[in-house]
C-alpha cells in the first residue's frame, strides 16, 4: 500500500465517537488516517476540503452522524447537499471522485468506522499520491 | 509571548508510552517554534498528573496549553478545570487525542510516532490561535405560559404553579376543560371523566399563582427562552366574569337559538350560554355573530334578567402583552372529518355518528342526557363501530382511537341491555394490559357466540359504505376479494386525529417544526419527547398527535420537568460559549445562515441589514459558516483559521 493521507472530518457527536470507539476496539487503520474534529459535518464547507486536498491530503472523508440521528437536528443535510454539488467539481481540479466521501458513523459503530476508514484508504491508496496541477496550489497558497 | 505553548505529553502508563517514544517526543517538540516547554507525565488524569499539570502552568507564563493524551471525550474537561484552576481561560486548551485515534489502532511504532508528533503539533497551531472566549450568563424570566387549557394543559399549569411559578393558561375557548369534559367515562379504564377533572379545575381556581385568560389567543410571540414577550387577544365575553353567578336566568329568555358546536350538531344553545354545567370560569358567554344585540338587531332580554347586572355590552375585543421565560404548548387535536368521505353517510344518514357525536350521546350533560337511541326514539338494537375512518388519507394510526372506540362500546352495552355492538377494523390498538381487558370487558358483554363476531376485520376501511335500507342500515365492503355486507342500526365512525385549528395557528406563529400529519415534532423523538424545535417552549397532550388522558398527563409532567430545570428562579441563564457570529462589514444580509439554522438562532436585522446570531438560542453547530458565502459568519473556538492551521499540520509527518 502506497504511503498517502486520508483527511478526515469528524463530528463532535457521532463520528468522533466512532473512531473513539475504534480505538477501544483496536479496530487497525493505517497512520495516514488523520482526523479533524468539527462540532457537526454541517461545519465543513467544500473550501475546507478543496484546502485539504492543496495542503497534501491525497483522500477526504467527512463523517456525520446517521441521517435523522444529527445531534443538530439537521445539520448532516446541509452537509449532505452541499458534498452533492462539490463532488461533480472536483473532477474540474482534477481530483478522481473516489478521493473524496461523506458517510455516517454513529458513537456506537468503532467497527463501522474502521471499515470504513481501511477501505477508503485502500482505494486512494491504489490511486497513489495526489498531484495537483502545481499551479493550483501555489495560486491557492499566495 | 503570548503564543507559546505549554505541551503536556501522557504516558498514560503504557498505553501510549509502549507504542510511542515519550522522550524522543519530547526533545523532538522542543526544538518546534512557539513551544515553551514540553512535560511529559505518567498518569496526567490522576490526581498527581493534575497536580504537576498545574504546578507547571504556575512555573511558566503560558496561556495556551496542549495535552497530548487520551481522547477529549475522556478528559478534555479535567483539564478544563485545571486550566481555570491555574487562573488560565479554558479555551485555550487544545488536546491531541494520541491514545484513541493513534496508538491503540495503530500497527507499527514508527507510524504511531509519527502521527503522534503531527497530531500534537497540528494542536500547538491550532491552539495559538484559540481566543480566550467568555462564560456569559444572562437574566432570565422563570414564568411559565400554558397555551391550551384541555387536561394537559391544566396538569401542565398545576405542575408549574406546584413548584411556585407564576402561570399563565392562555384558553380559546370560553371555559377551561378541553375534550375532556365531553366525555362521561373514558377508556382505557372507564372512570367518569368530569370526575377526574373538575377537581383539578377547582385548584386552578384556587391557586394564587395561575391566572387564566379565557376567550383569547396568542396573537405573536417574539424572545427566546428565558425571554419571551406574548401579545394576546382577547375577545369580550358581553358579561363581566367577576360579577356573573353562572345562574342560567340570561339564557332562559334569550330569543336566539343556535346549532351548538359544542355538542357536534346535535342540539341547539342559545346566542348566550354556558359552554358545560361547572365551566370554568362559571360565566355566561354571549355568542358575537348570533346575539341580536352585537348583530346590530334590538333585543336587551338578558340584561333585564341579569339579577346581578353582570352584562356588559360595552366589552370591546382587548389586547395584552405578557413576558414568559418558557411556554408549554397543549392545543390538542380535532377528528377526522368523515364528512369528507360520503360513502360513510355522515350528516346524510340519520343514525350514522362521528365518534364525537356519539360521545355527546353517552355523556349526562349531552343532548340526550346519556340516552343512546336512534333517531326514531327505540333502542339500536346493533351498533357497528367504524375503525380508521381517514387512517388512510391522514397516513397514520392515530392510536388512541381504538380505546376511545371501545370505551364507548362499552358505555353503550352497559346503557342497554338489548344493545349488541360489532366492531369493523383494520387491526386492533388496544395497547397493554389495560387496553387489552377493555376489548376482553366488551367482548365479553356482548354475548356474541365468538370473538369474531364482536371484531371484524376488514382489509381497507375506505372500502366500506353505509346505505339507509326500509328498516336499517346495510354495510358493504370487500374483504379478500369476497363481497361483505353486516346490518346494523346505528354507525359510529372512529375517526383519526388531525391538529387543531389553535395547533395549526399556534405551530405557524412560532415556526415549529411540524410531523408530515402537522402535529409538533419534539425536538428528539426519543431523549427529548416534550421539547419542541425551540428552546424553552415544550408541549404536551394531542398537539403532539393523538393522546389518551394518560399520556396527555405523562406529557404535560415531562413539559413542567424541562421548564423547571431549564429555569430556575434565582438562577442565571449560562449560554454557549462555542457558539456563532457574524462579521457585521462582510455581512451581505443574504439570509442563507437563517435558512440553514436548525435553531432558528439567526435573523437579519432589519435596521442593521445584517446577520445577528441570538446566542442563548444558538447551538453551535456552525452549518451557518458552512453556508456563508461571504465568509462573515464565524464559529467560536472553530474559526476557518484554527481549523486550516491544524489541516495543515495534521497531514505532515
Amino acid at each position: 500500500m502506497g504511503d498517502v493521507k486520508l483527511l478526515t472530518f469528524v463530528c463532535n457527536w457521532c463520528s468522533y465517537g466512532g473512531a473513539d470507539q475504534a480505538g477501544g476496539l483496536k479496530v487497525f487503520y493505517p497512520a495516514g488516517v488523520r482526523l479533524i474534529k468539527v462540532m457537526c459535518s454541517g461545519r465543513v464547507d467544500p473550501q475546507m476540503i478543496l484546502n485539504g486536498f492543496r495542503q497534501g491530503a491525497d483522500g477526504v472523508l467527512v463523517l456525520g452522524c446517521h441521517p435523522g440521528d444529527c445531534h443538530y437536528k439537521t445539520g448532516n443535510y446541509s452537509a449532505q447537499k452541499r458534498m452533492l454539488l462539490l463532488a461533480p467539481m472536483l473532477r474540474q481540479f482534477g481530483i478522481e471522485k473516489e478521493r473524496f466521501q461523506l458517510n455516517w458513523v454513529s458513537a456506537g459503530e468503532g467497527e463501522r468506522f474502521g471499515k470504513i476508514v481501511n477501505e477508503m484508504y485502500a482505494t486512494v491508496a491504489s490511486l497513489g499520491p495526489l498531484h495537483l496541477a502545481k499551479q493550483l496550489v501555489e495560486e491557492d497558497m499566495a | 509571548m503570548t503564543t507559546k505553548v505549554g505541551v503536556f505529553l501522557c504516558r498514560c502508563s503504557d498505553n501510549i508510552a509502549s507504542k510511542v517514544d515519550i522522550e524522543k517526543l519530547t526533545a523532538d517538540l522542543q526544538k518546534e517554534d512557539g513551544v515553551a516547554f514540553v512535560a511529559s507525565h505518567e498518569l496526567l488524569c490522576a490526581g498527581h498528573g493534575q497536580e504537576f499539570f498545574e504546578q507547571k502552568l504556575k512555573e511558566n507564563d503560558v496561556s495556551r496549553v496542549v495535552v497530548a493524551a487520551c481522547s477529549p471525550r475522556d478528559h478534555e474537561s479535567t483539564f478544563q478545570k485545571c486550566m481555570v484552576r491555574a487562573e488560565r481561560n479554558r479555551f485555550m486548551l487544545q488536546m491531541a487525542n494520541i491514545r484513541e485515534q493513534c496508538t491503540w489502532v495503530t500497527a507499527d511504532s514508527d507510524d504511531a510516532y509519527a502521527k503522534s508528533k503531527a497530531l500534537t503539533l497540528a494542536a500547538i497551531r491550532r491552539v495559538q490561535l484559540h481566543e480566550k472566549l467568555r462564560e456569559k450568563e444572562i437574566d432570565c424570566n422563570t414564568d411559565v405560559v400554558v397555551v391550551g387549557g384541555g387536561i394537559a394543559g391544566i396538569e401542565a399549569a398545576l405542575g408549574a404553579a406546584g413548584d411556585g411559578r407564576k402561570v399563565t393558561i392562555v384558553e380559546s375557548t370560553p371555559s377551561l376543560g378541553g375534550m375532556i369534559v365531553k366525555l362521561e367515562e373514558v377508556a382505557p379504564t372507564m372512570e367518569c371523566a368530569p370526575c377526574m377533572v373538575s377537581p383539578r379545575i377547582s385548584e386552578i381556581e384556587e391557586a394564587e399563582n395561575i391566572v387564566v385568560l379565557t376567550n383569547c389567543d396568542v396573537d405573536e410571540v417574539a424572545g427566546y427562552l428565558g425571554n419571551f414577550e406574548l401579545k394576546l387577544r382577547q375577545r369580550p365575553r358581553m358579561v363581566d366574569e367577576d360579577v356573573c353567578l353562572g345562574c342560567d336566568e340570561c339564557i332562559q329568555v334569550c330569543p336566539v337559538e343556535v346549532t351548538s358546536t359544542y355538542d357536534y350538531g346535535l342540539s341547539t344553545r342559545k346566542a348566550i350560554d354556558v359552554l358545560f354545567p361547572g365551566c370554568s370560569p362559571n360565566c355566561a358567554v354571549v355568542d358575537l355573530n348570533a346575539c341580536l344585540k352585537t348583530t346590530g338587531g334590538e333585543c336587551n332580554a338578558c340584561v333585564e334578567a341579569c339579577p346581578v347586572e353582570a352584562m356588559d355590552f360595552s366589552q370591546k375585543q382587548s389586547t395584552s402583552t405578557i413576558r414568559c421565560g418558557a411556554m408549554i404548548l397543549a392545543t390538542g387535536a380535532d377528528q377526522f372529518d368523515a364528512e369528507s368521505m360520503p360513502q360513510y353517510g355522515l350528516g346524510t344518514i340519520p343514525d350514522v355518528y362521528s365518534y364525537e357525536q356519539f360521545a355527546r350521546l353517552t355523556s349526562n350533560h349531552g343532548p340526550t342526557s346519556g340516552r343512546i337511541l336512534k333517531k326514531d326514539g327505540t333502542v339500536p338494537a346493533k351498533i357497528a363501530f367504524l375503525h380508521c375512518v381517514g387512517r388512510a388519507s391522514l397516513g397514520y394510526c392515530s392510536r388512541h382511537c381504538c380505546d376511545a372506540a371501545f370505551g364507548l362500546s362499552a358505555t353503550a352495552l352497559a346503557s342497554n341491555e338489548a344493545t349488541q355492538v360489532v366492531h369493523l377494523m383494520q387491526d386492533v390498538n388496544c395497547n397493554g394490559e389495560m387496553g387489552s381487558a377493555l376489548v376482553r370487558r366488551v367482548v365479553a358483554a356482548n354475548g356474541m357466540r365468538s370473538t369474531r363476531d364482536t371484531l371484524q376485520r376488514v382489509d381497507d376501511m375506505s372500502t366500506v359504505s353505509v346505505r339507509q335500507n326500509d328498516e336499517n342500515l346495510i354495510l358493504k365492503w370487500v374483504s379478500s376479494d369476497t363481497a361483505m355486507h353486516l346490518d346494523a342500526d346505528m354507525v359510529v365512525l372512529v375517526t383519526g386525529t388531525r391538529p387543531s385549528a389553535g395547533t395549526v395557528a399556534i405551530l405557524q406563529k412560532l415556526d415549529l417544526i411540524r410531523t408530515n400529519g402537522g402535529f409538533v415534532a419534539p425536538d428528539h423523538f426519543m431523549l427529548r419527547p416534550a421539547q419542541t424545535s425551540l428552546e424553552g417552549v415544550f408541549f404536551a397532550g394531542s398537539i403532539g398527535g393523538g393522546n389518551g388522558i394518560a399520556d396527555s398527563i405523562r406529557g404535560a409532567k415531562a413539559a413542567v420537568g424541562g421548564v423547571l430545570s431549564k429555569l430556575v428562579p434565582g438562577k442565571k441563564l449560562s449560554l454557549k460559549s462555542i457558539v456563532a457570529h457574524a462579521e457585521s462589514e462582510v455581512c451581505s444580509a443574504c439570509g442563507l445562515c437563517v435558512q440553514v439554522c436548525p435553531y432558528a438562532a439567526v435573523k437579519i436585522d432589519p435596521n442593521r441589514k445584517i446577520a445577528a446570531v441570538n446566542e442563548v438560542l444558538c447551538q453551535g453547530c456552525g452549518t451557518c459558516v458552512a453556508t456563508c458565502p461571504s465568509g462573515a459568519a464565524s464559529a467560536r473556538h472553530f474559526t476557518a483559521a484554527q481549523l486550516d492551521a491544524e489541516v495543515k499540520e495534521v497531514l505532515n509527518g
